[in-house]
């Protein structure tokens, strides 16, 4: 059950990792089973599986990875004009950051769309 | 014996390649179906258990042949892919204790199976010899880690500090900031499932992960300007877009075994 390379840790059984990939378990219990989850090499993998399992049960598109995610943020310029300041926030459909136009020397709010989000015409619309 | 009736109608329905006389489900029913949903999906259990003709090749088609991708992410060969498949079907079908018996409907059997099929893999690669080279591989994945072209600037020595670096701010993040972070870059979770799993909103998910993003590059690029001040602007530039990549690494090479939290 455990690597050796790995402390002590809980290994879970296949239906508690069920219910915690389904979201069934309330904050406090997810949370406190997640820690141990983290620290198990078999745990962390069935559950990244059965995960994206759920997600694709629910009619969710799954979200790879993607260069440019990490791509934005403070001190880079975007277009060679707009220069991050700070991050703002982040919702479901994006982050907004705070910039100044480098060019009017004015400032604004630039926001961003996740890519997965932007898949579907009527989010941009949104947007 | 209405959900009985549902369960035959859907199953009949889905999976007309499975020949069984209502009076002979009924029974099955009776016997191992009472007070199980009447979905397709328990037909077609039903069916598997009593080795009905076509019954094991709806199985292999309509799940467990999809399961392929999940079987060859942790078996990382065809042939260990292969050998996991049958594993899964021996395990699933075969007497005397079936692992198609112990399903539960508590969840979609597609999700059922993700499990048994992960632990599966899970199983096989441990048994096979290239469990060991596969350690190997990760510490290799740990080195090539150094070669980003983020780093080209740097010496060996510098290079490793800024991994180590990198390492240590992973650890460094909140549980849930890393959590978030991993099943993101690693298992392509998207922030839905990720909220799922904490039971709370996808936009404290996205701001979980705008929180990581901004530690991590601030990590870095501290860094960078402290290991190369000067020559490394070039490497500076092209740090963000490199990020997300050498984040799957470190997340392949210290994630597979768990994240240990750095001490506050």
């Amino acid at each position: 059950m455990s690597s050796e390379l790995a402390p002590a840790h809980r290994c879970f059984g296949d239906d508690e990792l069920l219910e915690l990939a389904l979201g069934r378990l309330g904050q406090a219990a997810a949370r406190e089973m997640l820690r141990e989850v983290e620290r198990c090499p078999d745990c962390s993998v069935v559950l990244a599986e059965v995960g994206r399992g759920v997600a694709l049960d629910a009619g969710e598109d799954l979200e790879p990875a993607h260069i440019g995610w990490f791509a934005v943020g403070p001190g880079d310029v975007l277009g060679g004009r707009f220069r991050i300041v700070r991050a703002l926030g982040a919702g479901g459909m994006g982050e907004v950051y705070e910039a100044v136009d480098v060019e009017l020397g004015e400032p604004l709010a630039l926001k961003t769309i996740r890519p997965g989000f932007a898949q579907k015409a009527s989010r941009i619309e949104r947007f | 014996m209405e959900a009985a009736q549902e369960c035959y109608r859907l199953g009949t329905q889905r999976f007309p390649d499975i020949s069984w006389p209502w009076a002979e489900f009924a029974v099955a029913w009776s016997s191992a179906g009472e007070g199980r949903p009447g979905t397709a999906e328990e037909f077609l259990r039903l069916a598997c258990l009593r080795g009905l003709p076509g019954a094991a090749a709806a199985l292999d088609r309509e799940f467990l042949r999809p399961l392929r991708p999940v079987l060859r992410r942790i078996c990382r060969s065809e042939d260990l892919t292969d050998t996991a498949l049958q594993e899964l079907r021996t395990k699933l079908l075969l007497p005397p204790a079936p692992r198609l018996d112990s399903y539960k409907p508590t969840s979609s059997l597609r999700a059922w199976l993700s499990v048994v099929a992960t632990r599966t893999a899970l199983d096989v690669v441990r048994r096979s010899a290239v469990h060991e080279r596969h350690e190997v591989e990760l510490e290799e994945q740990l080195a090539a880690m150094t070669e980003q072209p983020e780093q080209r600037v740097l010496g060996a020595e510098q290079r490793a500090l800024l991994a180590a670096a990198l390492r240590a701010a992973v650890r460094r993040l909140p549980h849930e900031q890393r959590f978030a972070l991993r099943m993101h870059v690693t298992a392509n979770w998207n922030i839905a499932q990720i909220g799922r799993v904490f039971s709370v909103h996808r936009a404290t998910v996205a701001r979980w992960l705008l929180a990581a993003k901004e530690a991590l590059r601030g990590t870095l690029r501290e860094e960078l300007e402290r290991l190369a001040p000067g020559p490394a602007d070039a490497a500076l530039s092209s740090l963000p877009s490199q990020l997300d990549v050498s984040l799957s690494r470190v997340f392949a090479t210290t994630g597979v075994h768990g994240i240990e939290e750095a001490p506050r």
